[in-house]
């Protein structure tokens, strides 16, 4: 039963499908029709045919905002001019929207990406581009200003002052269809319908298509007893824009408006006696209607839905076309060359408003935080190496270290491009410069970052926990400049220069992230080399190196070297043979196994690899270093093996 | 020095342009002619307070990580004053761990300037100065005044 009346209103025969849920007695009594009314309602909203609005119409508004610039401004929620703008938490480019837009919004509409309650709870707006608004479109800001001063005042019940508010604001502004809205409002809270109508229409006018309008308009007009046009006005709303949760009500309402004057007036012209209608102020309520005169009535009903929707709806998309298109040619016209200055912006003005409260330059790559202040993105982060709070309100900003995400506020970065293109491409220069300066690296001297702790050996893994500030610079410098590339030298502080003159070029294999923002770096050690000079930069030190190499094996001593290699490596093995297996575990988890030896002919600048694996083992498990880096000299590192595995057996009682 | 500390750098150098053209009343900052981040500071004892008529000499400093680190500052002036101790450190959040990236030499001066109007017995570096001036802050006033006429006067 129920199927067939959600077919009947399929096919738009409303008349049928309202007597179908009704019983088939020849009389009918109003109660009993108004009783259905809500599960018919719902059944018509839910069933009878969408319209095909052209999706182009909706697009319209978000072009429609008249001013250069306007189109990076305007919200891609509502497709107007940003009101509170607030920045979201998305992973690359963070999109914007107004306050309004994103309330308990979990996700951005834009990039699908979801946003942390974290950060979506007590937001604020944008400051920077706030101020870029105040500055760039100041009548449209003091509309805004106004406009909000009305809707508190509404809120505080002085509609009169309220009425004032958006007055002014439409003295600077007369196109802009949600002042009209909020004033209609005004006016109909004071019951002065006449005006509250004549700021409908306006606001139908300026936004043919917008459902706002139309609801206002059918509050407006049931309340003036014009139930004809409220009926009307209610089912333009309902096929334009179902979503709109009023429209149920205010459908239903209008319906048994409808049903309850047809019936009257068909009852009273029936009786004619005055006994009946002069009985009470709700005459009809037990009355009682024939059939035939109820389907009549209906026959209307569905005569005015019909009509409604083929003739109304068409001329208000006509409508919305012509204003479209209005509005289009509008912006055009201001639009002519759009990397022009919006009117009156100066670019030094612009660049005071673009300038990072940090390092005092044009925001490079901004990120806005949700408290509202934008950093360049590299200044952010240095901030959070320190302290994870903002500098200018000490807002947390710890959801930065715990997602690892910092998504360039896209509104920003656009609106830089597009009107301060050259100070843009100076300050991506600068940065670049920057970027490549960190490690210089060629054959002959380099300039590389140094960590200073302890020595590292080429070949063998060297494993970090970084949780100083500067160190937690370095390694992301490092992976950002992606040479991957440090030095590590290991300290010497209590003798001397605060860190060796020779050390290993480290190469960062995996950086791991913990939520309070320190990293574990996996590293490998690269060639050695030797300091020529000592630097500072950004609180952790630096040097200019040089790569050393073995000294090069007069054929003459190749063989006896080889002998030498031999028995030293024979030694070695025989000696980390005799480990405990928990030890000799530890060694193969961290190290591997002792690489095999090579035959001298074929050696890297850094010599026979096995060499650094029994440096780098001993040194790590048994907190001893033998001295072999800085030595170029392989009989040299030969001998120092032999001397120490023959004489000392310091190294071998790890497990005490 | 270049590097990512040359945005820094840019920083320092308008900052310290800024401190030239528009100086703070009462305080004169130069930057040090062989070092730009070393700073010769005088500060006027402010008028009302037991400083006044005194220009105290202070050396502040920006470390190699400023601005994210706070600037390191000194009495070079002997004063008596209950959050300054012998050595001339001062008590001061805003150099520790109130610190902040978005803070400038010229808050930092004039923070000072504000300590020296409003001691702070209660959170004091000088213990017994602190002492003397909850104790007995009529006294503590008037040796305050006998140290700035006596070290103070230029």
């Amino acid at each position: 039963m129920d199927k067939s009346q959600e077919d009947l209103l399929k096919r738009e025969r409303v008349v049928d499908a309202f007597l179908h849920a009704l019983p088939t007695t020849e009389t009918l009594k109003l109660s009993q029709i108004t009783n259905m009314l809500d599960a018919f309602v719902y059944r018509f909203i839910s069933y009878y045919p969408t319209l095909h609005v052209p999706a182009m119409l909706n697009e319209v508004y978000r072009t429609s905002v008249d001013g250069s610039g306007a189109d990076i401004f305007t919200c891609g929620s509502c497709g107007q001019l940003f009101e509170d703008p607030v920045t979201l938490f998305c992973p690359d480019d963070s999109h914007t929207f107004c306050k309004n837009c994103v309330k308990d919004a979990h996700r951005c509409t834009t990039c699908g990406s979801s946003v942390p309650i974290e950060f979506s709870s007590g937001i604020s707006p944008s400051l920077t581009i706030q101020a870029l608004l105040d500055y760039v479109f100041p009548r449209k800001m003091k509309c805004y200003e106004n406009r909000k001063q009305g809707n508190r005042l509404i809120k505080n019940g002085d509609f009169r002052g309220a009425i004032g508010k958006y007055t002014e604001a439409i003295e600077h502004d007369g196109n802009s269809a949600v002042l009209f809205s909020n004033r209609c409002q005004a006016y109909t809270l004071l019951e002065d319908y006449t005006s509250a109508l004549s700021d409908a229409d306006r606001t139908i006018a300026l936004r043919p298509l917008w459902s706002k309008g139309h609801y206002r308009r059918a509050i407006i007009l049931s309340r003036m007893d014009n139930v004809q046009a409220a009926l009307e006005s209610t089912l333009l709303l309902m096929l334009l824009d179902r979503t709109v949760m009023a429209t149920r009500d205010l459908l239903k309402d209008q319906f048994r408006r409808f049903l309850t004057k047809e019936i009257g007036i068909r009852l009273n012209a029936e009786v004619e006696s005055s006994s009946e209608s002069a009985r009470g102020s709700d005459p009809s309520a037990e009355a009682e209607v024939s059939r035939q005169d109820l389907t009549t009535i209906l026959q209307r009903l569905e005569n005015t839905v019909h009509s409604t929707k083929t003739s109304m709806v068409g001329k208000i998309i006509e409508e919305a076309e012509n204003s479209a298109e209005k509005q289009i040619a509008a912006s055009k016209s201001s639009h002519t060359d759009s990397n022009e200055l919006p009117a009156g912006a100066s670019p030094e003005k612009l660049e005071e408003l673009l300038t990072c409260t940090l390092c005092y330059r044009l925001l490079y790559r901004p990120i806005t935080p949700n408290c509202g202040h934008s950093f360049c993105g590299v200044c952010l982060q240095r901030v959070l190496d320190f302290k994870p709070s903002c500098p200018q309100c000490r807002h947390d900003l710890s959801i930065y270290l715990a997602y690892r995400q910092f998504g360039v506020s896209e509104v920003l970065q656009k609106f830089i491009a597009r009107y301060l293109p050259t100070q843009l491409v100076e300050r991506t220069t600068v940065h670049q410069t920057e970027m490549q300066s960190l490690s210089k690296i060629t054959e002959e001297e380099m300039e590389v970052a140094i960590f200073v702790l302890n020595a590292a050996y080429p070949g063998m893994p060297f494993s970090l926990h970084v949780f100083e500030p500067r160190y937690r610079l370095m390694m992301r410098q490092a992976m950002e400049s992606g040479s991957r590339i440090f030095g590590m030298c290991e300290y010497t502080g209590s003798r001397g220069e605060t860190f060796a003159d020779i050390g290993t070029m480290l190469y960062i294999n995996h950086l791991e992230h913990t939520e309070d923002g320190r990293c574990f770096v996996s590293a490998i050690g690269q060639r050695r080399f030797k300091v020529l000079s000592r630097g500072m930069r950004d609180g952790y030190h630096t040097a200019v190196v040089k790569y050393i190499e073995d000294d090069p094996i007069p054929a003459e001593e190749l063989d006896d070297l080889e002998r030498l290699q031999e028995s030293a490596y024979v030694l070695v093995r025989a000696r980390f043979g005799s480990l405990s297996p928990s030890s000799l575990e530890a060694v193969s988890d961290n190290f591997g196994p002792l690489p095999p030896k090579p035959s001298l002919t074929d050696c890297s600048p850094d010599g026979p690899s096995w060499i650094w694996w029994v440096a780098a083992v001993v040194s790590t498990l048994f907190s001893t270093s033998i001295p072999l880096l800085a030595k170029t000299n392989l009989r040299n590192r030969l001998q120092t093996i032999l001397r120490v595995f023959r004489h000392s057996a310091l190294a071998f009682q790890p497990d005490e | 020095m270049d590097g990512a500390g040359a945005g820094l750098s840019k920083r320092i150098i308008k900052e310290t342009q800024r401190l030239l053209q528009e100086p703070v009343v009462g305080i004169d900052a130069i930057p040090d002619e062989h070092n730009a981040r070393y700073f010769h500071v005088a500060v006027a004892g402010p008028e009302g307070s037991p400083f006044e008529g005194g220009v105290f000499k202070l050396e502040l400093f920006l470390p190699e990580e400023y601005p994210m680190s706070a600037p390191k500052v000194r009495f070079m002036t002997k004063i008596y004053h209950p959050n300054i101790d012998r050595l001339g450190r001062i008590c001061l959040d805003i150099l520790k761990d109130k610190w902040s990236p978005a803070l400038q030499i010229r808050t930092v001066l004039l923070s000072i300037q504000a300590l020296l109007s409003a001691p702070n017995p209660d959170d004091p570096l000088d213990n017994q100065v602190a002492e003397q001036w909850k104790v007995n802050e009529a006294l503590a006033v008037s040796t305050a005044r006998e140290w700035t006429k006596q070290y103070a006067k230029q």
